[in-house]
């Protein structure tokens, strides 16, 4: 049975349910939020570590190229030389299959005999009749082209055992035999290689366009001195261009690229906590307001300050209970939506990961939880110790209250000041990370929040003889409100300001993000057609064009120049990165902005000498600028390149090193071109010349598009990559917008006494409800009004501080006017729709019954 | 026994600074009732307030039998009023969220009181101040009569020693208000409590045993009534 102490205070939802719903549905918004995140990318982050942890096997080792494919020959010294006979060679790429269309699947090229030794889960192999195993890779047989699959994948597509089927590779198609099929028994090899397609190493060095070359070499070392003797053994043996490292420190490395990713989405998705526990904070306060002569009266009887504080903390944990369990369900069934748009980001930006669905990690539903409860107290305790601490007689009196607010409004404008000098002082002396620049985020909303009520102050008088003259009394009635009931109106306000200045800041973000994007692409598609391989999305670099279609395309008549361009994923000493050969026509020199310097010299530098260009990330994350020397491993050993200048680059976060193609070409054993970009002869369509090169022979696989259609897939990749961001502004604003209609509702609701004397004094229904959406409305727009500036300052703090520190890019900022437009809306939308539910109950009722049920 | 020694209390209005009491002093004795009478203003409910642990003075002392409230922390005089208190106010007196019965029910669960003990006192007050079928009213749909006679039985369901009633028939028509007194002085007379009584009004004044007037802020004694100083 509840206590009557407890009966008394919680009985008043009775008469307003919606109230604790509201509390409720805030909290498990900002759960639901965090919590659907959260389970995306661990489901492919998950993904993405089961699939490497369960193809590295028991390896202990890895031998990979630092800029791409190792010499097969390696393998053979170290198994013969190093001794080294626990080791194979691997090949792995994606192929594609008729028999499962639309799904890429991950081809991986090993040694039959080595391969037992390695991973565990071929041990389980068989023919699919059943059995169950003990073929293992025996199944597969060497040279010939057969392969063994998931038993999952082949159930799936209806692929039998003993089925041809045909499998097409970058440069080509080939068909094999399926000789069997493989159950790993441990979950995470299960889920690491639902998608793995496993080949004999030439069958597989064939269709990847591999031959003689290896992506790495697998070592089962031993622990300890040995093991250490054993590594050194083999460095002696590697080429200058090939490194040996612990399987796990590639894993690691892995899934490092998406780190920085991923502690955006995280934040974001604490902004939508953030809001929902404003919006407890607000409902918290409110129910203390709102009950203060009942807190009052209690305290009179005799219930003590550490029995009322307990209660109201105990109120505030069943929200925190009730929106945790709703958040749960909620996020995991956005969850689901959500890993979607993160893995094709991921896709996008970093590396290919296939993601089947959204794993449900216990551990982060616990943390949800923990959040929602942890956020609840937080949200709760101060306006419970207030009305704890508050003397009884006090607590009682009404006009001591709003005395005390209005007293503190200049204190908190001051304390907001500071506390927003505190967020500079964080991000020009502080830590340079991107943390450091979230907490400096943080500081400067507290101060948002805490000069709002001052400036709400400044607003009303100035608003004030606006709202007389538009709405007479009632006007000056409704500004007047909204100064009197500070200690409502303030943290209600303050709250909404911070809720939608973070949807102005956000908008402000992505669209000064796109703007910059867009006048890069302007500026950097400078051929009129460009021509690759079909990748699997934008962050894996294509495959090698076939020599034979590089020289065709330069020889076509209407093309007047071409540029070459080759990449590399590149495992310098700065973690991975992308290293690119280019061979520029000089009308593509107009495609670089750099940060300082004169192009001309740049180029002339560039081209002259072992000079790098190096992008704005790269910079960023290294330190590493114009004027600097760099020491690049290279198939000749350890060569220095001096840095010519840092240009602006918005492809990839992780950072660019380019060299010209004569430079590669002195120390590279490879004259392979990833892409080609044609400048058509003066009076050539793009589009024509673009149709002429896809009629080549050779072109056949290959992606051609022109300019404007690599602009606009380039501006779509954009778009999917950001469409997380956008969704969780959708979210933000849903939350601000029932934070804004929540904590409005419950402010017109309480004055019912007040309004229902006004109608007995003789204000008619029709101005009642002038009155009161005049009020709502009043400060809908005072805190549109507010959230402006001040999300014009959360957007520069997004754009000059976080992205800078998380992804390195400079971004020019860009306030639209729609998104001022849509921040104003949603505030008074949200404001004017408050309004309507307490006008319309007191507004229809009797004056009588209003002052006798309030 | 009741003590006040030499009360002082002011409060700040913006940068003006109001003195309330100035040294008031006075004794109420056991069983005793004290009227407490005023022009607005003087101070009577802050006396009250005093009297009743709901406040401190700024000096001097509130001395109730052995213990000096007034010195206590504000744990304790939650316990003190729990237990020794029992109010009546003009306005606020029930609790609108509680129905009659559990707003009677409220001190006996603060104090701890056996939950069947605490039904029959409060069955045996209902009945007494005649409102047995409103037990599971809410107190909004009572008359002004019948909210102030349920907060009589209210203050005296958990037996408190002192009562202390702020205009309990300030807002009654005069003819409500003699039935509330008629009842406040069956029940409590018979009990043996004290009642310290603010009132404007010459008539409730007249019930009591002795009359206290707060002016300047300072307690004195009206002529033909006990001592005060």
């Amino acid at each position: 049975m509840i206590p009557l102490r407890w009966l008394a205070l919680v009985r008043d939802y009775r008469r307003h349910p919606w109230l604790p719903l509201l509390s409720v549905l805030g909290v498990a918004l900002g759960v639901a939020v965090v919590v659907a995140l959260d389970l995306a990318i661990e489901s492919a982050r998950g993904s993405l570590r089961d699939s490497t942890v369960a193809v590295a096997g028991r390896a202990t080792h890895q031998v990979t190229g630092v800029s791409g494919a190792l010499d097969e020959r390696v393998y053979a010294r170290l198994r013969v030389e190093a001794g080294l006979r626990q080791s194979t060679p691997v090949v792995e790429g994606f192929v594609r299959t008729g028999r499962i269309p639309g799904r890429p699947l991950r081809l991986l090229g090993v040694d039959p005999i080595a391969e037992a030794t390695f991973r565990s889960f071929l041990a389980g192999a068989g023919d699919g009749g059943g059995d169950g195993g003990g073929a293992g890779p025996g199944m597969l047989v060497p040279g010939e082209p057969t392969v063994v699959l998931p038993a999952s994948l082949a159930v799936a597509s209806g692929i039998r055992v003993g089925d041809t089927i045909e499998v097409t590779g970058p440069t080509g198609s080939g068909r094999v035999v399926v000789t069997g099929t493989f159950a790993p028994a441990e979950r995470l090899a299960r889920e690491g290689t639902h998608d793995l397609v496993l080949a004999d190493l030439s069958v597989a060095q064939a269709l990847l366009d591999r031959v003689g070359r290896l992506d790495r070499i697998d070592l089962i070392l031993p622990e300890g001195a040995e093991g250490d003797r054993a590594v050194e053994a083999a460095r002696a043996l590697l080429p200058p261009d090939a490194r040996i490292r612990t399987a796990g420190a590639r894993t690691r490395e892995l899934l490092g690229m998406t780190r920085a990713f991923e502690l955006n989405l995280t934040a974001l998705s604490l902004l939508a906590l953030v809001f929902g526990i404003f919006l407890i904070y607000n409902a918290v306060t409110f129910s203390v307001v709102r009950r203060r002569e009942r807190i009052g009266m209690l305290r009179a009887l005799g219930v003590t300050r550490g029995e009322i504080l307990r209660g109201l903390l105990a109120e505030a944990g069943l929200v925190g209970v009730a929106g945790s369990a709703l958040g749960l369900v909620l996020g995991v069934a956005m969850g689901r939506g959500l890993v979607r748009l993160v893995t094709r980001t991921v896709n996008d930006l970093y590396t290919f990961v296939q993601v089947d669905g959204l794993s449900v990690d216990p551990g982060v539903l616990a943390k949800g939880v923990a959040l929602g409860l942890v956020a609840t107290q937080v949200a709760a305790i101060g306006p419970a110790l207030e009305a704890a601490r508050g003397p009884v007689t006090g607590t009682l009196r009404r006009s001591a209250l709003e005395a005390r607010t209005r007293g503190r409004v200049f204190t908190a404008g001051v304390a907001g000041v500071a506390l927003g000098l505190l967020g500079a002082a964080v991000f020009r002396v502080g830590p340079s990370g991107a943390a450091a620049g979230f907490l400096g985020l943080a500081l400067v909303m507290g101060a948002i929040a805490l000069v709002t009520p001052l400036a709400a102050v400044g607003c009303t008088r100035l608003l004030s003889p606006v709202a007389g003259r538009v709405a007479g009394v009632t006007g000056r009635m409704a500004a007047r409100g909204v100064v009197r009931s500070l200690s409502r109106t303030g943290p209600a306000l303050a709250a909404l300001v911070v809720a939608v200045s973070v949807t102005v800041g956000l908008g402000a973000m992505i669209s000064s993000f796109r703007h910059t994007v867009e006048r890069w692409l302007d500026h950097t598609l400078q051929a009129d057609v460009y021509v690759s391989a079909a990748g699997l999305g934008v962050a894996r670099i294509p495959d090698p064009l076939r020599p034979e279609l590089v020289e065709r395309v330069r020889s076509l008549p209407g093309v007047e120049a071409a540029s070459t361009y080759r990449g590399l994923d590149f495992e310098g000493p700065w973690g991975p990165m992308r290293l690119v050969a280019l061979d520029l026509a000089p009308p593509g020199e107009a495609a670089f902005r750099f940060t300082s310097g004169a192009a001309a010299d740049i180029f002339r530098e560039f081209r002259s000498v072992d000079a790098v260009l190096v992008s704005e990330p790269f910079t960023t994350r290294t330190g590493i600028g114009p004027g600097s020397e760099i020491s690049l491993p290279t198939p000749v050993g350890e060569r220095t390149f001096r840095v010519a200048a840092t240009y602006f680059d918005y492809g990839s976060d992780r950072g660019v090193i380019m060299m010209d193609r004569k430079a590669y070409d002195r120390y590279w054993e490879d004259d392979r071109v990833t892409s080609v970009g044609l400048f058509a002869a003066a009076g050539e369509d793009s589009e024509v010349l673009a149709e002429r090169v896809r009629a080549l022979d050779e072109a056949e696989g290959a992606s051609v598009r022109s300019n404007r259609a690599l602009r606009e897939v380039s501006l779509a990749v954009f778009d999917r990559t950001f469409t997380v961001t956008g969704v969780l502004r959708l979210l933000a604003f849903v939350v601000a917008f029932i934070g804004i209609l929540g904590a409005l509702m419950a402010i017109e609701l309480e004055r019912s006494q007040e309004f229902g004397l006004l109608r007995a004094t003789g204000l008619t229904p029709r101005e009642l409800w002038r009155l009161v959406l005049g009020e709502t409305g009043l400060m809908g727009l005072m805190a549109g009004l507010l959230a402006v500036p001040a999300g014009a300052l959360l957007a520069a703090v997004m754009v000059f501080v976080i992205n800078k520190r998380s992804f390195g890019w400079t971004l020019d900022l860009r306030l639209e006017p729609e998104i001022v437009v849509q921040s104003l809306l949603l505030a008074m939308a949200g404001a004017l729709l408050a309004g309507i539910y307490p006008a319309h109950r007191i507004a229809n009722a009797e004056a009588a019954s209003v002052l006798r049920d309030e | 026994m009741i003590r006040l020694e030499r009360l002082s209390k002011a409060y700040t209005e913006g940068t003006v600074r109001r003195p309330v009491l100035v040294g008031a002093s006075a004794e109420v004795k056991e069983g005793e009732w004290v009227a407490l009478l005023g022009p607005s203003g003087s101070g009577k409910t802050t006396l009250l307030n005093l009297v009743g642990g709901l406040d401190v003075p700024d000096e001097g002392v509130v001395m109730v039998g052995d213990r000096c409230i007034s010195a206590l922390p504000e744990r304790e005089r939650s316990l003190y009023r729990r237990t020794v208190v029992g109010f009546i106010f003009q306005f606020l007196n029930l609790l609108p969220t509680l129905t009659v019965r559990e707003n009677l029910l409220l001190p006996t669960e603060l104090g701890g009181l056996d939950p069947g003990e605490a039904e029959r006192r409060c069955a045996r007050l209902l009945e007494r101040v005649g409102l047995a079928d409103r037990a599971d009213s809410f107190p909004d749909v009572l008359s002004g009569g019948e909210r102030q006679r349920v907060a009589v039985a209210r203050a005296l369901v958990h037996e408190p020693p002192l009562i202390l009633a702020d205009e309990p028939t300030g807002n009654l028509d005069a003819r409500t208000g003699g039935e509330v007194l008629d009842l406040m002085e069956e029940l409590l007379r018979e009990s043996g409590k004290t009642l310290i009584i603010v009132t404007h009004s010459e008539r409730v004044a007249s019930r009591a045993d002795r009359v206290l007037v707060l002016d300047g802020g300072v307690l004195r004694e009206r002529e033909g009534h006990g001592s005060a100083s």
